[in-house]
């Protein structure tokens, strides 16, 4: 431009313009001459002006832009819509290069952000990570919800109820706690004192160096003991956790069993484990004992430990409870056995009366005493004069004194004792009601009364003889009442007595209480005895 | 080939090389680092002895040295069925505790075996300790004595053979 300028000004003074050519002309002239610039000089002007107005908006667009940079907030949202598509779209074509790229200064800032503002990260990532916890979360309670109800309605189910029923929780606990998840990695046999390695079964991987290990714990359960065992407590260490592991200790004299378990154990477990090592103790004792680290000496231990590890596992530990549940199959029988023998009881008293009934209805004078009550004395309690036999008629009933077997009027007349065949017959005489409360025949005798002369006493009531002074020592066979005995010897509150059975003539001996003789004449202080065999 | 687990220690003064002779045996390194041991140091390294067809895991108990093993005590040297006795050959006063430390183990132990070691024998011109000397405290002991150097790896593995060949005897 500035050119062409100069240009016309060249022009101007190169060519001589006549005088004569007027002012007019010469404007009209120089209209045509510079028509072109002069348009061009206001096209240029214009855009000069243009020029202004854009640089002022470009200006004013870079300041809006500055301040955009400055306020992190205005300049998330301007990008946003930009940056996400295209790293969405460099994720899915490139993925491990964008780990690459990105990855460092991500991992950094988030370091750094974490260092400097750790909450905001923590509010920032809630949403996110609570949201996929708490999903991932509710996935693994439906799983086990899903596992408890396959568990509640399998077949097994109504076996389960009676268990829970037998350990006071309800099945569905039961369940519950036999979906916990249980695992044993590692069972270790180590010596005590040595630590030595004894056996060892492994049941997952597991990259424990299982010769160190014995030494490992047992320098451990000797210095928790060293620690906190020094005032006289026997006390040991018997589990140690490390992770989500945890070793579970039981020990013997000789030896301890280590497992290493992950989960929650089932109750039993613990159980299980003592008395595996107790009974290895009971086989093996001498061997865990005198173990010298010959590892040949105690290779039989192996079988049986990876035998009885197949035995821990949840379900075999429910199955075959050792504790509380391993009575469940006796319980129930012994029950079983008891109803059977209670209803065989009923029949047999109920086909005991019908036999006693026209006994005791046919003669009245006779029948109502016909069956003497048994006194029978299976306590050392002494019992007052009042529960003497008496003359109670029937309804067969026990006797009022505490007796450990109840035995009723019945068994006098069926058996009462194999040895005593003198059984007293229904139609025996009415016994005239022991009116008097006989002298307890301990009292302190003269000396001058004693003799060695047989001393004869008369039994009280029908009662049974004992093969020794203890209530609870063998039956040999009952003493009917009235029955004349011969005092052998006196043993605390006990008598030992000799008696001659009618039917046979056989000479019998045994003991009864005291209380259940009337003695002629007071005992002579030879036949106190201090112990029942002298 | 019969293999047999034994409990050996390591019994002697602190920083006279216990841990050293052990980490040389076991791992065949040397570290010139004094890292004492506190408590016990426990590992495991095998032996044949090929005249008698057997093997032999030896578990060795590493034991803190000098006034730190009452802290320890000789409660972890129960079901040991040996030692080695080591003492720092530049050091004349840990040669002298070597006995009593032997003794401690006899006392649980009255059948277990020992061998006495000088440790650093490749410091040549500090040692004040000879060999000798350490024969003479061993003497209640069985009387066997080494020279050896964690450092250089002299007689190491020879002193661990010594004491289980005692045992074997
Ligand atoms: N030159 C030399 N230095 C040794 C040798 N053995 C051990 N040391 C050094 O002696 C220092 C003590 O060694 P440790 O093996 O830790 O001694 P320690 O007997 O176990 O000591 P405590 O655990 O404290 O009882 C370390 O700095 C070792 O590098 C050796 O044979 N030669
Ligand atoms: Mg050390």
């Amino acid at each position: 431009m500035t050119s062409d300028v100069t240009g016309i000004s060249d022009w101007e003074s190169e060519i001589e313009i006549p005088e004569q050519l007027d002012e007019r002309m010469l404007s009209a002239l120089r209209f045509i001459i510079l028509r072109e610039e002069r348009a061009r000089l206001e096209s240029l002007e214009e855009q000069s002006a243009h020029s202004e107005e854009t640089l002022a908006s470009l200006e004013a667009t870079i300041d809006e832009l500055s301040n955009r940079l400055g306020d992190d907030r205005a300049l998330v949202d301007t990008l946003e819509p930009i940056v996400a598509p295209v790293i969405s779209r460099k994720i899915t074509e490139n993925r491990d290069e964008m780990a690459r790229t990105i990855g460092p200064v991500i991992g950094e800032s988030i370091r750094v952000q974490l260092r400097n503002n750790r909450e905001d990260i923590v509010d920032a990532l809630y949403p996110v990570i609570g949201e996929t916890v708490a999903k991932s979360v509710r996935e693994s309670f439906r799983e086990f919800q899903k596992s408890i109800d396959r568990q509640l309605r399998g077949p097994a189910n109504i076996g389960r109820t009676i268990q829970a029923q037998m350990k006071g929780v309800s099945a569905s606990e039961l369940a519950l706690r036999e979906s916990l998840p249980f695992s044993i990695n590692h069972i270790f046999l180590i010596q005590h004192d040595t630590g030595l390695l004894m056996t060892q079964h492994q049941l997952t991987d597991s990259e424990m160096p299982p010769g160190l290990i014995g030494s490992m714990l047992t320098a451990i359960r000797q210095f928790a003991h060293d620690s906190f065992g020094r005032h006289g407590t026997s006390s040991q260490l018997d589990e140690i956790q490390f992770g989500d592991e945890r070793i579970i200790i039981e020990s013997g004299q000789h030896a301890y069993v280590a497992a290493v378990v992950q989960g929650t154990e089932p109750t039993q477990f613990h159980t299980a484990l003592r008395d595996y090592i107790s009974n290895l103790h009971i086989e093996h004792g001498p061997a865990l004992r005198d173990y010298d680290g010959d590892v040949a000496s105690l290779e039989h231990l192996q079988t049986g430990l990876s035998d009885f590890s197949g035995t821990l596992s949840p379900e075999d530990l429910t199955a075959n409870p050792s504790s509380m549940g391993k009575y469940t199959v006796p319980v129930v029988s012994g029950c079983l056995v008891l109803m059977l023998l209670g209803l065989l009881g009923f029949m047999f008293c109920l086909y005991a009366t019908f036999k006693l009934w026209p006994l005791i209805f046919a003669d009245d004078n006779n029948s109502l005493t016909s069956v003497t009550p048994t006194a029978i004395v299976v306590t050392d309690t002494p019992s007052p004069p009042t529960v003497r036999p008496t003359n109670t008629p029937l309804p067969p009933t026990a006797t009022q004194e505490p007796t450990a077997t109840p035995i009723t009027a019945v068994s006098v007349t069926s058996e009462p004792a194999t040895e005593v065949p003198t059984v007293v017959p229904p139609t025996a005489t009415p016994e005239p009601p022991p009116s008097a409360t006989p002298e307890p025949a301990i009292a302190p005798t003269e000396p001058s009364q004693v003799t060695d002369a047989a001393v004869t006493a008369n039994t009280l009531g029908n009662v049974w003889v004992l093969e020794e002074p203890d209530v609870y020592d063998k039956r040999t066979g009952m003493l009917l009442k009235d029955t004349s005995v011969t005092l052998l010897a006196v043993y605390g509150d006990w008598v030992q007595l000799e008696w001659t059975v009618a039917e046979t003539g056989a000479v019998k001996q045994g003991w009864i209480l005291r209380r259940w003789i009337e003695l002629a004449q007071p005992i002579p202080e030879s036949l106190i005895t201090p112990t029942p065999n002298s | 080939m019969k293999t047999f687990r034994k409990k050996i220690c390591l019994l002697g003064h602190y920083s006279v090389g216990k841990t050293s002779l052990t980490r040389r045996f076991v791992e065949d390194r040397f570290d010139e680092n004094y890292l004492s041991t506190i408590g016990i140091h426990i590992s495991k390294q095998s032996l044949v002895l090929k005249d008698k067809d057997m093997e032999v895991e030896l578990l060795i108990w590493d034991l803190a040295g000098g006034e730190r093993f009452a802290d320890v005590g000789p409660y972890y040297l129960r079901g040991a069925v040996g030692a080695l006795v080591v003492c720092d050959l530049t050091d004349a006063r840990s040669s002298w505790e070597m006995p009593y430390h032997a003794s401690q183990l006899r006392e649980v132990n009255k059948d277990a075996h020992f061998v006495f070691v000088g440790n650093k024998s490749d410091l040549t011109d500090q040692i004040v300790v000879s060999l000798d000397d350490i024969r003479r405290l061993s003497a209640d002991f069985g009387g066997q004595a080494l020279l050896a150097s964690a450092k250089d790896g002299s007689n190491v593995s020879e002193a661990f053979a010594m004491l289980v060949a005692q045992m074997y005897r």
